[in-house]
């Protein structure tokens, strides 16, 4: 016998009541998966799960769809390069200067061994906020650049921050509480990875008075330096299109421009091929 | 009492279904859409409590427990948006209103359950005491009651 067994005449309720429950188990999944993304992407949500910025979520969500897109057709692309250059040796030769380039420039996913620095703000309470001395305990974006700077110059081949590949054009800059790298927002902890000599860049890292040694200074626990056997590091996603700045015309390709029918062996054509190839990229 | 494990089982392998269905298929729901889901799964769990008290209480209705279900659902998301589109937050009303419900709903189950367990025992010991072959059965039975009453 049950204690549910008297003051319930029938138990026909439980009928519907197990139907909803499965329809309700559905729903909670989906709510539940919803939030678990929405914090794993470390999005705002102001309070009990309501987000208000609409706009901003959704451009968000498309630049991040937008980014995965880019680097799915950018590794598509290099497959085709790939597929057409074969066994031809000029085109393939040239196929693989491009990948390289392409490499050296960050647009490509690489792995590697390394050091992982991780840059976090100082939980030191012996100072008031109000104090000129406070800023000592956040990380600034200067830091972030200044470690960077120091990793290129221990010969780091590939560096990212939080994720945002270091290229050419990249940025990295305070705007209000964040800093924004390659103008992504990015919050503390600043993971900053570079793929290189590890030993010469954990030293390059930990020099005396360098960048971390001064962090350190003021709270140890603000800079943290690990060697990794096997770093990866993800692929540049932002624009690549050069709007103002033009390569400048050697004597050879004026010559070449003004008199068409000059050249009629073979690098003439090659060097046109990979000229409109270049331009479609 | 294993039917009343049903609701149970199928809130699990909704859960589970439904998990295993956004994982596989790598289904997003935007994060725009979130606090409307939310709104409006809590509008069911509250449909469901609601329906369990009724039950317990006899005076469960399908076609209620039904419309009630979707209804709630609907009007909460549907509360949450609307206020949203000037500036109130409605959808914290929802979570208010349903919130009580729920603990409402819960507590009276509670005391249904305990008056259920207390009257069963006071019949057993009555049926005790009436039986003519047990003697000191009541005597316990009365002095449990009084320690219970303080």
């Amino acid at each position: 016998m049950s204690i549910f067994a008297s003051g319930m005449g029938h138990r026909s309720f439980l009928g519907p009541i197990t139907a909803v429950c499965f329809m309700l188990g559905l729903i909670l999944a989906a709510a539940w998966h919803t939030a678990t993304q929405i914090s794993r992407d470390g999005r705002g949500v102001n309070r009990a799960g309501f987000v208000f910025s609409d706009g901003i979520q959704v451009a968000v969500e498309k630049a991040s769809k937008d980014a995965s897109e880019i680097t799915t057709l950018r590794a598509r692309n290099r497959e085709l390069a790939d597929e057409l250059s074969k066994g031809n040796s000029a085109t393939g030769t040239l196929n693989n200067e491009l990948q390289q380039n392409r490499d050296f420039a960050g647009l490509t996913e690489v792995t590697g061994p390394g050091v992982q620095v991780t840059l976090v703000d100082s939980k030191r309470t012996d100072i008031q906020p109000n104090d000129p001395m406070f800023q000592n305990n956040l990380i600034h974006d200067a830091d972030v650049g200044l470690v960077i700077n120091e990793l290129k110059a221990a010969g780091a081949e590939a560096i990212a921050v939080n994720g945002q590949r270091i290229v050419a054009t990249s940025s990295v800059r305070c705007v209000g509480p964040v800093i924004h790298v390659n103008s992504v927002p990015s919050a503390p902890p600043y993971i900053i990875s570079a793929i290189g000599d590890a030993d010469a860049m954990y030293g390059g890292m930990n020099t005396p008075n360098g960048v971390l040694d001064k962090l350190r200074q003021w709270d140890p626990a603000m800079a943290k330096c690990e060697k990794s056997k096997l770093l990866k590091l993800p692929a540049f996603v932002g624009g690549t299109q050069l709007r103002f700045a033009r390569p400048v015309k050697t004597k050879s390709e004026k010559a070449a421009s003004s008199d068409k029918n000059g050249g009629s062996d073979k690098e003439n054509s090659i060097s046109k091929g990979s000229s409109s190839d270049k331009d479609k990229n | 009492m294993k039917a009343a494990v049903l609701p149970v089982l199928a809130l699990l392998m909704g859960l589970a279904l439904g998990f295993g269905m956004f994982s596989y298929f790598d289904l997003h729901i935007p994060a725009v859409y979130a606090p409307y889901l939310s709104v409006a799964a809590l509008a069911g769990l509250d449909t469901v409590f609601g329906g369990l008290r009724a039950g317990f209480e006899g005076r469960f209705q399908t076609d209620i427990f039904a419309s009630g279900f979707v209804l709630n659902a609907l009007l909460a998301a549907g509360l949450a948006w609307f206020g949203k589109s000037f500036g109130v937050d409605l959808g914290l009303v929802a979570v208010i209103v349903l919130g009580m419900r729920i603990f409402n709903n819960l507590s009276l189950m509670r005391r249904f359950f305990i008056n259920n367990v207390a009257q069963r025992r006071r019949l057993a010991q009555e049926a005790a005491a009436l039986s003519p072959l047990s003697v000191a059965a009541p005597q316990i039975g009365t002095q449990s009651e009084t320690s219970r009453s303080v």
